[in-house]
């Protein structure tokens, strides 16, 4: 039976009674406003009013006090050191006695070029350690584009090439699926049905993750050391990116994610969370008791389960396996969206994915802990259409209550309290912030890293500067998902867009014109039925209104160089890159060069006519062992691309001859023959 | 389709082939250009030369035409790579021994020009290769099922039966209600006191006690 310590109880006690307690203060003086001090204003509008407002602020609240449950942590531990790296925290085993770990790279047509360096960076840093034996790697593909799936294969027969140069002992095994069922979950479960077996733990990476081989062999340690672990998460730090957005959410990940990992990781003990990727996975019960649930009903709220990760850890806690958040652990990284527009897109899925959670908030079975993950999870994008309700419903009760008031300082209600609690949510949002400054500050090594005494608060003003201005957007693309969402329209699950391309101001506008004039006609309406709430409304207006140039100017990467070169918005990655990112930047230009190598010729023309590279495909695909099955006619396919080439046929009908051996080698023969 | 345009390996061809129009046929004889194919797969000029003339020399000496000739001669090519496995006494490991023959045959058939009169001379060379990593082939193991787990219920009052269950309940109780309201009301009417009794009692009977169907109010409201 596990238990939860007691100081995390005590956490979890006091951020109860905390979360319950200021937002109980705050709905009492709420009511004040809304209703009246003699409870004249009662109507349907200012009830709904007053739930709304205590619903978001017991959101707000929890993640104040998560935050200085996270501050108190880190002060009571060592106020002057620097808190992560903390790798060999015990006494490492010898590699050949360390539990057999494979590490996953799930792609689905994502650019190879990444991917490869991002693979080879790792079994590097791993190698540094001297623990190479005691991992294989493992790339499962589910991409679906025949040519990106070439590239892949251009990839990997570079990477085993230069590995067997060099007389690296690895074991990089590529594995791509014919039919990606149940998309990321589906590739995981399928990798743990075929090879599971072999091995005691599994780390999942993601497309753009890098991990430090330290941090990895600590982590197995750890697990190890503990039968009950059944997934040991480390915060993905994000990194690599030099737009302008980009650096903003980079350092605000540095700066203030530590004070909430710590304060997350503290009350949350052993009933951690997955973040879906930079984890490591006890293989044997996740096989047993993870087997993802199919949810009633249709897409999207229906079906395959699309996050699976909250639910995985939700599940393998049911089964009695700890799920811990290694807080004090650094070397893990991802990279984020590089613009606004990216990171929405990002967001669409996640949101869509999020909001099927609601059913199992209230599933029998699940721990208590797992249904306040899931349920924050819903509420991450639930609060956006929830605090606009509560704009729209304040102007409502401004405009029903007939009161046509011009003073700014009298929209409704007591003004004092009225302010007095703008105030209070305000601070509960920034205090966090300045939580985690300060923490910055205190320790002369870690301010060093973030640019300095005075670059690290000036970054930190930017950020808070650019999250306001852009809370108003975020607000409508939430609440426009989630709408989209319960009226059943489904999201289709596009790679994500991983590089850093600028988006012009034709982009921009096309992009953001209905917020620009959304913006616009919101003012006009408010400055003429509630002018006495124009001035409240300013700060959400002006986001909106803006958006097309903040768009413009968020991935300008010439912008966030800028900031760079005056030390703004550093992370320490940029301060002193780390050797496992160093070794990622060598690997890129290695994999560039291989990409670079074959750029001149299709890669569907290269396979058929590039004797090595044909043998290599075929011999992959024999060593895949899973059956293809197609409703396309082979004879006819290869014929057609016998006359016009194998880059000009259909998807389909390309995939059909890239997957049947005695076509391709047909092809092969003919192309050699012509 | 466009033809592979490779440099055309040094050395001679053993066969004369008939000339085609230079803009639509490829003028190589079939030496040539499976010449040209060892060397894109690493075979240095001798060797491929070798190569291609020891599989042209097993073809049916009728066919001329070069496009069949170099096609024969690569299937024949397949075929011994395909054999190479069960010659070397490798079958278990028939997928491994393509890998590895995939990524080095260039290198293992310029150590070994005889390769393709004995095959069984690459063995020596591929076992080493077989052993070292690192390699792609995916490991066989033994499978296993990961099965969905149960979604898990619901809790009775989230349930579509709780609902449909208390409007059951709710509506006989509504219109008895309603009917006791309206009997209410008549009763307040001078001279209808009686009526009014009787629809009240008749209503508490039906829906809110006894429990009868909605039908049963209605009739006694119809027999209002």
């Amino acid at each position: 039976m596990l238990r939860t310590s007691s100081g995390a109880l005590f956490s979890r006690f006091s951020l109860l009674l905390a979360t319950v307690a200021s937002t109980y203060l705050a709905a009492y003086a709420f009511g004040h406003v809304v209703f009246g001090d003699d409870g004249k204003d009662v109507n349907p509008i200012t009830v709904l009013l007053w739930l709304l407002f205590t619903v978001l602020f017991l959101w707000v609240a929890q993640g104040f006090w998560t935050a200085t449950i996270g501050l108190l942590q880190m002060l009571r531990r060592s106020p002057n050191a620097v808190f992560k790296v903390k790798v060999e925290t015990s006494d490492w085993m010898p590699p050949e006695d360390l539990p057999r770990t494979a590490v996953l790279m799930p792609i689905y047509n994502e650019d190879s070029v990444r991917v490869f360096a991002g693979v080879e960076a790792i079994i590097r840093s791993i190698e540094a350690r001297g623990y190479t034996p005691a991992f294989d790697h493992y790339i499962l593909s589910d991409t679906t584009d025949p040519a990106v799936w070439l590239e892949e294969e251009t990839q990997l027969a570079a990477i085993l090439d230069q590995f067997a140069d060099e007389g690296l002992d690895v074991n990089i095994y590529y594995r791509r699926r014919h039919k990606n069922k149940a998309r990321k979950s589906g590739n995981i479960e399928d990798w743990c049905e075929r090879f599971g077996s072999a091995y005691t733990f599994m780390l999942t990476l993601d497309a753009d993750s890098v991990m430090d081989g330290g941090t990895i062999v600590e982590m197995v340690h750890r697990a190890a050391a503990q039968d009950d672990i059944g997934i040991l998460q480390v915060p993905p730090q994000p990194v690599n990116r030099n737009s302008f957005f980009a650096r903003c959410q980079q350092y605000a990940a540095s700066v203030y994610g530590e004070v909430f990992n710590v304060g997350f990781g503290h009350w949350t003990h052993l009933d951690g969370n997955y973040y879906g990727h930079n984890a490591l996975i006890r293989v044997q019960p996740f096989i047993d008791h993870c087997g993802l649930p199919l949810l009633p009903g249709k897409a999207p709220l229906g079906g395959e389960i699309l996050s699976h990760d909250f639910v995985e850890a939700a599940l393998i806690r049911k089964a009695g396996y700890k799920v811990t958040i290694a807080f004090d652990l650094d070397g893990s990284y991802e990279e984020c969206p590089t613009t606004l527009v990216d990171y929405a897109i990002r967001d669409q899925r996640w949101c869509q994915g999020n909001m099927q959670h609601i059913r199992l908030v209230f599933t029998r079975g699940y721990k208590w802990m797992s249904r306040i993950h899931l349920g924050m999870g819903v509420m991450s994008y639930l609060a956006s259409p929830l605090w606009l309700a509560f704009m729209l419903l304040g102007l409502m009760a401004v405009v029903v209550g007939g009161e046509v008031n011009y003073d700014p300082f009298a929209p409704f209600g007591p003004f004092l309290i009225g302010v007095t609690l703008f105030t209070v949510v305000m601070l509960m949002l920034l205090v966090p912030k300045f939580y985690a400054v300060c923490l910055v500050l205190q320790r002369p090594d870690v301010m060093r890293a973030h640019g300095g005494e005075l670059q690290a608060v000036l970054g930190a003003i930017i950020e808070v500067g650019i999250s306001i201005l852009i809370a108003p957007l975020m607000m409508v693309y939430h609440t426009t998902f989630v709408i989209n969402t319960l009226l059943g329209r489904s999201v289709k699950w596009n790679a994500q867009q991983r590089d850093e391309a600028a988006v012009g101001w034709d982009d921009a506008a096309r992009n953001h014109w209905k917020h620009t004039v959304g913006g616009l006609v919101a003012a006009g309406l408010i400055a003429w039925l509630a002018p006495s709430l124009f001035l409240w409304a300013l700060p959400v207006l002006i986001g909106l209104i803006v958006s097309i140039p903040v768009s413009v100017l968020l991935s300008s990467v010439s912008v966030g160089n800028w900031l760079r070169t005056k030390r703004l918005l550093m992370i320490p990655e940029e301060h002193d890159k780390p050797k496992v990112l160093r070794l990622h930047q060598t690997a890129l230009r290695r994999t560039q060069a291989v990409a670079d190598a074959v750029a001149d010729e299709h890669p569907m023309d290269r396979v058929v006519r590039d004797p090595a590279f044909n043998r290599f495909h075929l011999a992959t695909l024999a060593s895949n062992h899973e059956p293809f099955e197609s409703t396309v006619n082979v004879a006819a396919a290869l014929e057609q691309a016998q006359e016009a080439g194998l880059p000009n046929l259909e998807r389909a009908e390309q995939i059909a001859l890239l997957s049947n051996p005695h076509a391709l080698r047909r092809l092969h023969h003919t192309a050699w023959a012509q | 389709m466009a033809r592979p345009d490779a440099p055309v390996a040094e050395g001679k061809s053993s066969e004369a082939e008939p000339h085609a129009d230079p803009q639509q046929v490829d003028p190589r004889s079939a030496i040539e250009r499976v010449t040209v194919y060892f060397a894109q797969l690493g075979v240095n000029g001798e060797t491929a030369l070798r190569f291609a003339n020891t599989l042209g020399a097993r073809l049916d000496p009728d066919e001329t035409d070069p496009a069949r000739r170099t096609t024969m001669m690569l299937e024949a090519f397949d075929r011994w790579s395909d054999e190479l496995p069960s010659v070397l006494g490798m079958k278990a490991q028939a997928d491994r021994v393509a890998f590895v023959a995939a990524m080095h045959l260039g290198r293992l058939l310029n150590q070994h020009p005889e390769a393709l009169e004995q095959p069984e001379a690459l063995a020596d060379a591929l076992r080493p290769l077989l052993d070292e990593r690192p390699h792609g082939v995916l490991p066989n193991l033994p499978r296993q099922e990961m099965h969905r787990q149960p979604l898990g219920e619901l809790p009775a009052v989230l349930q579509g039966e709780f609902w449909s269950g208390t409007y059951r309940w709710v509506v006989p109780v509504g219109a008895s209600t309603k009917r006791m309201l309206r009997g209410h009301k008549k009763a307040l009417l001078p001279g209808d006191e009686v009526a009014a009794a009787e629809g009240a009692a008749s209503g508490v009977t039906s829906g809110g006690v006894s429990g009868g169907p909605p039908v049963a109010v209605e009739g006694s409201a119809a027999g209002e």
